[in-house]
């Protein structure tokens, strides 16, 4: 009980801290897990894989893997609780706000700037994503023929779920299982 | 605030979760087809804010924005249940990993699929961005400020955090000239 209390206040302070993207809490992480002998490097580059590798927010998921190697279920159901606790207070706070002002002039202002400015930030890392996901810049580098720098497979799924997305409006569910299915079939 | 809508809150972020790869980026798409189209819970311009605050302040980007648009619908019981719906697809699939498939990282159909699903990925969110770009870019200002933010974060690797505080900042600025402006043409 107390180990559950424990991970609890530790991955309150994880969500704390993490800001902009659930990669970001690692270092944190990393460190209360091994300085409490919870998980060894190892156990923690698994951990960072296997988030990556499955639905639902990085950050989530790695509280819950390192709260399930630590105290079982429930463990890992603490460290999520934690990590979430933080969210939910603060966000009420500011959609309470939000709501009370959103009519002000300061406000409606405020967000017609903010707007364009994370839509372009968004658009930005779309393009890192389509060069980690669509190119391959390292076998490029070592073969040096200018067909290996495309990923020619993931480029026809992208391609093909962009055309069904935005002009028939497929479900991006649809999206995502067909292109999973399609990953398994034709590679 | 009933029982059926707080049901249809947690079933649309359970499945929001469950299709969620790789960070809170993804998640976009399906919220805008989920919330903004189809349940008419929040408009366009509402996620755009609530995605801005949420990548500037504490917690998981995810995670914050399920809570705002939680809270709007049913305040803060909202956010607590969008919130659950967000994180129990990670905690079951998480768990079961964790505890049965030591070997899930190895494993050659996942490798496949997720090729897959990330060439998916790629097309959700553009397709994200032209609906966002609709509603956001709608002046010459708004389309500089867009590609300000764009070349920010994709050449010179600032931190969204401080992008967006900036943008707040010179919203705030714009809208005290504008007021003034008004002001002084009318007395």
């Amino acid at each position: 009980m107390i180990l559950l209390l424990r991970l609890f206040i530790y991955f309150f302070g994880i969500g704390v801290v993490s800001i902009g993207g659930g990669l970001s809490i690692i270092p944190l992480l990393s460190e209360v897990m091994i300085n409490n002998n919870w998980m060894t490097q190892a156990e923690i580059i698994d951990m960072v894989a296997i988030s990556e590798m499955t639905p639902g927010p990085i950050g989530i998921n790695m509280a819950t893997y390192a709260g399930y190697q630590t105290a079982g279920v429930f463990g890992g159901l603490f460290a999520t609780l934690g990590t979430v606790a933080p969210s939910i207070i603060i966000i009420v706070i500011i959609a309470h706000l939000y709501d009370k002002f959103k009519n002000s002039e300061y406000v409606i202002g405020t967000m017609k700037t903010i707007r364009p400015i994370v839509t372009g930030m968004i658009a930005a890392v779309c393009v890192l994503i389509a060069i980690s996901s669509l190119f391959n810049v390292e076998l490029y580098m070592q073969t040096n023929q200018l067909i290996d720098l495309f990923t020619i497979s993931s480029i026809i799924i992208a391609v093909l779920a962009f055309i069904a997305g935005y002009k028939f409006k497929v479900h991006p569910v649809l999206l995502v299982i067909a292109s999973a299915l399609a990953g398994i079939i034709i590679l | 605030m009933n029982k059926k809508d707080l049901w249809i809150l947690y079933k649309t972020f359970f499945k929001i979760g469950l299709f969620t790869f790789g960070g809170g980026y993804a998640m976009l798409p399906i919220i805008q087809r989920e919330i903004v189209d189809n349940l008419k819970w929040a408009t366009e311009e509402e996620v755009l804010d609530f995605y801005a605050i949420g990548q500037s302040t504490p917690g998981i980007i995810a995670i914050n924005t399920a809570t705002f648009i939680g809270y709007k619908k049913a305040k803060i019981v909202g956010g607590i249940v969008a919130t659950l719906g967000m994180v129990t697809p990670s905690l079951i699939i998480i768990t079961i990993i964790a505890a049965f498939l030591s070997e899930f990282r190895e494993n050659i159909y996942v490798k496949k699929a997720l090729i897959g699903i990330r060439g998916c990925v790629v097309a959700l969110i553009a397709i994200a961005i032209i609906r966002m770009a609709q509603k956001s870019i709608i002046s010459p200002t708004a389309l500089g400020l867009a590609i300000i933010g764009f070349i920010l974060l994709l050449i010179f690797k600032v931190s969204p955090v401080i992008i967006i505080l900036s943008g707040i900042i010179l919203g705030i600025i714009l809208t005290y000239f504008k007021r003034r402006k008004i002001h002084d043409s009318t007395s």
